[in-house]
């Protein structure tokens, strides 16, 4: 703080720190106290936060993930089963064989 | 003691001052906030949150009725709540066809003109079918674990990613927020390093705003 200068000058240049997480005991106890309370590490002096694959496919099975989160949103045939109140198609379908590959396909994006 | 309090209080209104310059990051709405505080205060913190869309593609609609299709599934804040999410819904190879599944940075919706997306665009991946299930669930990991975002220029960050079922090849998306700093993003090599066995029958990238069917009116209304 004893930094001279204007705020802005000091603020400008200013990396954001990088922590990388490999494992649960690299995340810091105070994550969530950054000035301004938010759990988001996007909070002024908070770092950015990385994940690596195998982290996150640790957490995959957690009991946490076992059930959808209580409050999502209720579509049938994606979120909860397929019931009566809807006469749309399903949207997950009966496989089907796919079509042959045809060579001279043009690439048609169908967006 | 009066002297050290004196200094306190400087430093402080500094340190405020400090952070007022420095709070770019994007706004919530308290809406977004509640239902994230609802069932993710245990799990580990995503670097941002991240929300589910599924939208089944009808040709020719416009903004206005493509958002009104639009299903947004949930928005994740924690690691464990990604996992709930996608452990709980069809698995990509179980959608039909002209269905896609987005996961979009905040509460982003997949659409060209909003506000977040629209000077951006995106890189299509046209995907072989074998290959898309392992392709979704690299790149969601890729996204969340924020593995992508050394590879954008500084001042672009990836806004989402998608993954669309068609009839023959699939196709993924990567979208970003600034389609004039595409060209010095290295994604695309990411990609490949994180899927070496992957080959893309095609990969190319656009602007949003230079899609015919761009509704430039629409943006900034889309957010409530």
């Amino acid at each position: 703080m004893s930094a001279t200068g204007s705020p802005q000058q000091r603020v400008a240049g200013r990396e954001i720190p990088v922590r990388r997480i490999a494992d649960l005991s690299h995340l810091p106890s105070d994550y969530s106290t950054t000035p301004g309370g938010s759990i988001f590490s996007t909070t002024p002096g908070g770092s950015r936060i990385y994940y690596d694959r195998s982290f996150l496919l640790q957490c995959r099975n957690s009991p946490l993930t076992k059930s959808p989160p209580p409050n999502m949103a209720k579509i049938p045939g994606v979120t909860v089963p397929e019931g009566s109140e809807t006469k749309e198609k399903s949207v997950v379908e009966e496989k089907k064989p796919n079509p042959p590959a045809d060579p001279d396909d043009q690439f048609q994006m169908e967006i | 003691m009066l002297a050290g309090l004196t200094m306190a209080a400087s430093s402080l209104q500094e340190l405020e001052s400090i952070e007022k310059l420095s709070t770019d990051s994007p706004q919530l709405h308290r809406k977004a906030i509640s239902e994230i505080n609802y069932s993710e205060e245990t799990g580990v913190p995503l670097n941002t949150p991240w929300t589910f869309y599924l939208d089944k593609s009808v040709p020719g609609t416009s903004a206005a009725e493509y958002e009104a299709l639009l299903k947004k599934l949930y928005t994740v804040s924690t690691v464990q709540g990604f996992w709930s999410v996608y452990n709980n819904i069809p698995t990509i190879e179980t959608l039909s066809s002209r269905y896609s599944y987005h996961l979009m940075r905040y509460e982003r919706k997949p659409m060209w003109e909003d506000e977040d997306n629209c000077r951006g665009g995106n890189w299509k991946l046209k995907c072989h079918k074998d290959d898309t299930p392992k392709v979704w669930k690299e790149l969601l990991l890729a996204a969340i674990g924020e593995q992508l975002s050394d590879c954008m220029a500084q001042g672009d960050e990836v806004g989402g990613v998608s993954c669309s079922v068609r009839d023959r090849d699939d196709i993924v998306q990567l979208w970003n927020t600034r389609a004039d700093l595409a060209d010095k993003s290295t994604i695309i090599q990411k990609v490949q390093e994180l899927l070496p066995d992957v080959v893309f029958a095609a990969i190319f990238y656009k602007a949003f705003q230079t899609h015919q069917a761009f509704e430039r009116g629409k943006v900034k209304t889309i957010r409530e």
